[in-house]
C-alpha cells in the first residue's frame, strides 16, 4: 500500500512586491549580511580583537627589555654628548660622569649595606638605575656647533656651560655652573642621557652643599644648575615616519582574510553558485563585500591603533613616538582619515586579487606576493629625498605612503595631495569594477580553463548598451591615465617645452583615452558603436537650441569662475595666468586643441558612453546628474586649475546631458560643446582687442547684468527648441519592453 | 515553460575545443517533470547552466516563462530555483537569515519575505533550527535548508542538479516528495540525475544524453517503444554501445 502523497506547499502569496535591483537600501542589507557573517567568523575575530591585545604589550614588554639590557651590558651602545670645546669637555667628563656617578655608586652601596650588609662596591655596581646607560659608555666629544650636532642625529646630548665666578679678576672663584642640555625631540637615547645627567649633577650638588655645611657650618648658594633646550628634529628622523608603513600592515592584515573569505572562500563553501543564480548585479554584490572588507580592515586597524597608543602610554613612549606635545587630537583626526583611505584602497585591491582565485590556497598564494609588493613603498617613507610630485602623486600605493607621510609631518602640498586621494579613489574603484567583472563569472564558477583573458572576453551576442563594470573600468582608467599621462607629457617636454607641445600632447590624450579607450571596450564587449556612443541623427531644430545654448552659456560659465574665486581668491590668479598663456598660442590650434576635440572626446565619452551606460538602470535625471558630477570632478583633476572648474563644468555637464538624453543623440552636444569652449577660449585670446573694441571684460570682472540677462534669454530659447525637437523613435536607452510571458 | 533551442556549448580544456552540448532541443511545460540523464560528462549540468545564464552558450539559445536568458538573465534568474547538492550553507548564518538573504538578493520585500518564509518554515519542518547556524546542521537539516532556499522566491521553475547524491534513504525521500509536491503545484522541473532507477519513479518525460547530444527522448512508454527495451537503463546502455567514437572533440 503506497504511502499518502505529501502535502502540498501553501499557495505562494499573490503577486509579490519586487524590491529594484538597483536600490541602495538593498545593496545595504546586503553588505550587512556579508558583515554579519564574516564577523562571527572566529578567526576574524582573533585578527580583530585577540591579536592587538596580546600582540602590543609583549611587543612593547620585549622593546623595552632589549633597551635596558642592550644599555646595561657591558659592550653595549655607547652613548655621545656634545660639549664646545676640550675644556668643556673635560670639565662634563669629570665633575658630572665621573664625580656624579662615584657619589651616586657610593649612596647607594651605603643604602644596600645597611639594608643587608653585602659589599657596598657589589651592590652600588648592580644597582645603576633600570634601562640607564653605564657611564663607561657615555663620552663626551669637543664640536663646533651644539645645535646641529643633536639635531642631525650624530650626538644624542649636547651640553653648554655658563659659568659664573666670583672674587678678584686676578683670582677668580668658580660659583655656579649652569648646564644647558640640548637633545633631541623624541630621541630615546637623548632623554636617557639628560636623566643621566641631571642624577649626576643632583648628587654633586647634594654631595658639596652636605660638605660645605659640614665645614662652614652654613649651605650657600648651589653649586650646579640646569636648563633644558628641546631642538626639533628632522621630519624624517621622527617616529612618526613609521605611520604609514604601520597603516599598511593594518588594513592589509584586517582585510585579507574577509577578502579571501567572501570572494574564494564562496566557492569553496559552495555557495557561490546559488548566489550567481539569483537575479543580483555582480556590482552590487561585489559592493556589499566590498563595505564589509573594508569595515573590518577599519576596525582591525582602529583596534590596532588603540591597542598601540594605550601601550605606548602606558610604557611612557608616546614622547618617543609624536614628539614631545605628544598624540595631538590632529594628529588622531589625520590618522583615522588616512586609515580610511588605506583600507578603502586595500579591501578594493585585496577583493579584485582574490576575486580570481577558485580557493583559500590559491588565493593566499596570489596575496603572499602583493603583500610583500605593498610593504615596499612604506620603506619609501624613510627617505628625506623622495618628495611628492605629480607622477607620483598617481603612482599607486607610493602617493598613499608619501601623502600619509607629509600630512603627518604637516608638509603636504594640497594640490599634490588632492591628486593622490582622487587617484587612490579612483584605482580602488577601478579594482571593485575588475572584481565585478571577475567574480563568479562562469569561468571562475566551474573552474573551466579560466585566465585573465576571460576579463576582456567577448560576448557571444552583440549587447544593448555598455555594462556598468565595463563602464567603470573605462571611467577609471581614463581619469587615472589621464592624470599619468598629463605628467609624462610634462616629464617628457621638459622645463623648456612649447606651450603648443603641452596643448598639442594634451589633445592627443584626450583623443586616446576618452575616444579610443572607451571604443575599444565597447568592441570588446561587442556593444554597437552607434548604441555605445548614441551616435544618432537629431532634428535641425535640437541642432539650432545646441547653437544658441553654446553661444549663450559663456557669461554663467564666467559668473560661475568668478564664484568659485570668492572661495578662495588665489584661484583667480590661476586663471590670470592661464589666460596670460594661450595669447601666445595661435588660434586655430586653440580652437582645434581646447574647442573640437574636447567636444568630440568628452560628448562621446560622458554623455555618449557614460549617460547611455548608466541610464540603462537608473532614471534620466540621475543618470544625468551622476555624469555631470563625474564631468565636472573630470575637470578639477584634468587641469592645475582645480575647483575654480567644478561649478562651470557640472553646470554645464547637467545642460549637457538633458540636451543629449532629450535629442537621443550626442552630436548637438558636441555642437554645444565646441561653440562653448571655442567662445571661451577665443574671447581669452583676444581680450586685448575685445577690450580695446570696448567689448569683453577682464577675466576677473562681473559680466554686465543686460549681457548677462540677455545670454540667459537666448539659452532659455535654446533649451525650449532641444524641448521642442521631442525624443527620436529608438533613442529610449532602456530595452524595448519585454516579451509577453508565455 | 522552459524551452531549449540548438544549445550548443564549446569550451577550450586542455588545449582541446570540447564539444560539451551539441544542438540540444527541448521544452518542458508546467507541472511536466523532465528527467535529464546521463552518464558523468554527458553534459547535463552544462545544459542546467546554460538555462540559467551562468554559463553563456556558444550557440542556441534558452527560454523560461517567455524570457530568453541571454536577453534577460536577471527576469530568468528570478524564475527560477536551483538546487544542487553542491551547494553549500553559510555556516555562520542561521538558516532563517539564510532564507531572509535569498528572499532579499531575488527581490522580495519585507513582508513577502517573511510570509514565504512561513511557508518554508512549514513545508520543511525546519521549526527546530531555524535559528541555529548553519555550520552545526546535520547533513539532512542542511538539505532542507538548501531545498527552502531554493524555493524561497516561490519559483515556477525549478532546476535540480543530481539532487539525490550523497543522500541516504530518508534523505532521498524527501527529495522525491519535494519533486512530487511541485508538480502538482504546476512548477516545470527538470531534474538531472544519473540514477536511471530513480528518475522512473518521479519523472513525466525523460532526455537520455551521451557526450552532449540528446540520444532518446519522450515518456517512459514512448521510450520503451521506439527502443524495445523495458528500463531506462537498458536504453541507456543500448544507446551507449550504438554510439560511435566521440568525433566533435577537436
Amino acid at each position: 500500500m503506497s504511502a499518502p502523497p505529501p502535502p502540498s506547499p501553501p499557495a505562494a502569496p499573490p503577486g509579490h512586491t519586487r524590491v529594484p535591483q538597483h536600490d541602495l537600501g538593498r545593496w545595504l542589507r546586503l553588505a550587512r549580511k556579508e558583515l554579519r557573517e564574516t564577523l562571527r567568523d572566529r578567526r576574524t575575530i582573533v585578527t580583530l580583537l585577540l591579536m592587538p591585545i596580546l600582540v602590543y604589550p609583549l611587543l612593547s614588554m620585549g622593546f623595552r627589555q632589549f633597551l635596558i639590557s642592550s644599555f646595561d651590558k657591558p659592550g653595549g651602545w655607547t652613548f655621545l654628548i656634545a660639549a664646545e670645546s676640550v675644556e668643556a669637555a673635560n670639565l662634563i667628563q669629570r665633575e658630572v660622569i665621573q664625580a656624579g656617578d662615584e657619589l651616586l655608586r657610593a649612596e647607594r652601596g651605603a643604602l644596600a649595606s645597611a639594608a643587608a650588609g653585602a659589599d657596598p662596591a657589589d651592590s652600588a655596581d648592580e644597582e645603576l638605575a633600570p634601562g640607564e646607560p653605564r657611564a663607561e659608555f657615555v663620552h663626551v666629544e669637543p664640536v663646533s656647533d651644539l645645535d646641529e650636532s643633536v639635531s642631525s642625529g650624530k650626538y644624542d646630548l649636547a651640553i653648554r656651560l655658563a659659568t659664573f665666578a666670583e672674587g678678584t679678576q686676578e683670582r677668580p672663584q668658580r660659583v655656579h655652573v649652569r648646564y644647558e642640555l640640548i637633545y633631541r625631540e623624541g630621541s630615546p637615547p637623548g632623554q636617557m642621557l639628560v636623566q643621566f645627567v641631571e642624577r649626576r649633577l643632583a648628587a654633586v650638588n647634594q654631595f658639596r652643599l652636605q660638605r660645605r655645611l659640614l665645614t662652614t657650618g652654613r649651605s650657600t648658594h648651589i653649586p650646579n644648575s640646569w636648563t633644558y633646550n628641546l631642538v626639533k628634529a628632522p621630519p624624517n628622523q621622527s617616529l612618526l615616519t613609521l605611520v604609514p608603513l604601520i597603516l599598511i600592515l593594518m588594513t592589509i592584515t584586517g582585510a585579507v582574510y574577509p577578502a579571501i573569505d567572501l570572494t574564494a572562500g564562496e566557492r569553496e563553501r559552495g555557495t557561490l553558485e546559488s548566489l550567481m543564480a539569483a537575479p543580483v548585479p555582480r556590482l552590487g554584490m561585489l559592493f556589499a563585500k566590498y563595505v564589509a572588507v573594508v569595515t573590518v580592515a577599519l576596525l582591525t586597524a582602529a583596534m590596532n591603533l588603540t591597542a598601540m597608543f594605550i601601550t605606548a602610554y602606558s610604557m611612557g613612549l608616546t614622547q618617543y613616538i609624536f614628539g614631545e606635545a605628544g598624540l595631538s587630537i590632529t594628529t588622531v583626526l589625520l590618522i583615522v582619515l588616512l586609515l580610511v583611505l588605506f583600507a578603502a584602497f586595500f579591501s578594493a585591491v585585496l577583493l579584485a586579487v582574490t576575486s580570481f582565485a577558485r580557493s583559500f590556497k590559491e588565493a593566499q598564494a596570489y596575496l603572499i606576493p602583493l603583500m610583500l609588493l605593498a610593504i615596499s613603498p612604506g620603506l619609501f617613507t624613510l627617505m628625506p629625498s623622495v618628495e611628492m610630485n605629480v607622477v607620483l602623486a598617481v603612482t599607486p600605493l607610493l602617493n598613499m605612503v608619501l601623502l600619509a607621510r607629509d600630512v603627518l609631518h604637516g608638509t603636504a602640498n594640497p594640490l599634490l595631495a588632492g591628486m593622490a586621494i582622487v587617484s587612490t579613489i579612483l584605482y580602488a574603484l577601478l579594482a571593485i569594477a575588475l572584481a565585478a567583472r571577475v567574480f563568479g563569472s562562469d569561468a571562475m564558477l566551474f573552474g573551466s580553463q579560466a585566465s585573465w583573458s576571460d576579463l576582456f572576453r567577448r560576448p557571444e551576442r552583440p549587447r544593448t548598451a555598455p555594462t556598468l563594470s565595463g563602464v567603470a573600468l573605462c571611467t577609471a582608467l581614463a581619469f587615472a591615465l589621464q592624470s599619468v599621462g598629463g605628467g609624462l607629457l610634462a616629464a617628457l617636454a621638459g622645463e623648456g617645452a612649447s606651450l603648443e607641445f603641452a596643448y598639442i600632447g594634451s589633445a592627443i590624450v584626450t583623443i586616446l583615452l576618452f575616444l579610443v579607450l572607451p571604443l575599444i571596450m565597447a568592441l570588446a564587449q561587442f556593444v554597437p558603436v552607434t548604441a555605445a556612443f548614441q551616435i544618432r541623427g537629431a532634428s535641425p531644430v535640437a541642432f539650432a537650441g545646441a547653437l544658441l545654448l553654446g553661444l549663450s552659456l559663456w557669461p554663467l560659465a564666467h559668473e560661475l569662475i568668478l564664484f568659485s574665486g570668492l572661495i578662495d581668491p588665489d584661484l583667480l590668479d590661476k586663471v590670470r595666468a592661464q589666460a596670460a598663456e594661450i595669447r601666445s598660442i595661435s588660434p586655430a590650434l586653440l580652437i582645434l586643441s581646447v574647442a573640437i576635440v574636447p567636444a568630440v572626446c568628452e560628448e562621446w565619452f560622458f554623455r555618449g558612453y557614460l549617460l547611455g551606460a548608466i541610464r540603462e538602470r537608473t532614471s534620466a535625471w540621475s543618470a544625468i546628474l551622476l555624469t555631470a558630477l563625474l564631468f565636472g570632478l573630470f575637470h578639477v583633476f584634468v587641469t592645475v586649475i582645480l575647483p575654480v572648474r567644478f561649478l562651470p563644468s557640472l553646470s554645464l555637464g547637467i545642460v549637457l546631458g538633458y540636451v543629449c538624453w532629450r535629442t537621443g543623440s550626442v552630436l548637438p552636444g558636441m555642437l554645444l560643446h565646441a561653440v562653448h569652449n571655442g567662445l571661451l577660449i577665443l574671447m581669452g585670446r583676444y581680450q586685448t582687442q575685445l577690450a580695446q573694441w570696448g567689448f569683453g571684460a577682464s577675466e576677473t570682472q562681473h559680466v554686465p547684468p543686460l549681457w548677462l540677462a540677455a545670454a540667459a534669454a537666448v539659452a532659455l530659447i535654446g533649451l525650449a527648441l532641444v524641448w521642442a525637437s521631442g525624443r527620436p523613435a529608438g533613442a529610449e536607452q532602456k530595452p524595448a519592453a519585454l516579451p509577453v510571458p508565455s | 515553460m522552459i524551452s531549449v533551442v540548438e544549445l550548443t556549448k564549446r569550451f577550450a580544456s586542455g588545449g582541446q575545443n570540447v564539444l560539451a552540448v551539441d544542438r540540444l532541443s527541448f521544452s518542458v511545460s508546467p507541472g511536466e517533470v523532465y528527467g535529464l540523464m546521463g552518464s558523468n560528462g554527458a553534459g547535463k549540468t552544462t545544459t542546467l547552466r546554460m538555462i540559467l545564464g551562468l554559463v553563456e552558450p556558444t550557440s542556441g539559445f534558452a527560454e523560461v516563462e517567455g524570457f530568453r536568458t541571454s536577453e534577460h538573465p536577471d527576469e530568468v534568474k528570478s524564475r527560477i530555483g536551483l538546487v544542487s547538492t553542491s551547494a553549500g550553507l553559510y555556516q555562520w548564518l542561521t538558516p532563517r537569515e539564510m532564507l531572509l538573504f535569498f528572499a532579499d538578493v531575488y527581490g522580495l520585500d519585507a513582508k513577502a519575505a517573511a510570509q514565504n518564509l512561513e511557508r518554508m518554515v512549514s513545508w520543511f519542518d525546519l521549526y527546530d533550527f531555524l535559528d541555529r547556524r548553519c555550520g552545526y546542521l546535520s547533513t539532512g537539516q542542511k538539505q532542507r535548508v538548501n531545498l527552502a532556499r531554493s524555493l524561497i522566491h516561490d519559483p515556477p521553475v525549478l532546476l535540480l542538479d543530481e539532487p539525490t547524491r550523497g543522500l541516504d534513504v530518508m534523505g532521498s525521500k524527501v527529495i522525491f516528495d519535494f519533486i512530487s509536491a511541485a508538480r502538482r503545484d504546476g512548477k516545470s522541473v527538470i531534474v538531472c540525475t544519473h540514477r536511471l532507477d530513480e528518475a522512473e519513479q518521479f519523472c513525466t518525460r525523460f532526455g537520455l544524453m551521451h557526450r552532449g547530444r540528446l540520444m532518446h527522448e519522450g515518456t517512459l512508454a514512448e521510450l520503451q517503444a521506439a527502443t524495445g527495451s523495458t528500463t531506462l537503463s537498458e536504453m541507456f546502455l543500448a544507446g551507449l554501445a550504438q554510439s560511435g567514437p566521440q568525433e566533435d572533440a577537436a
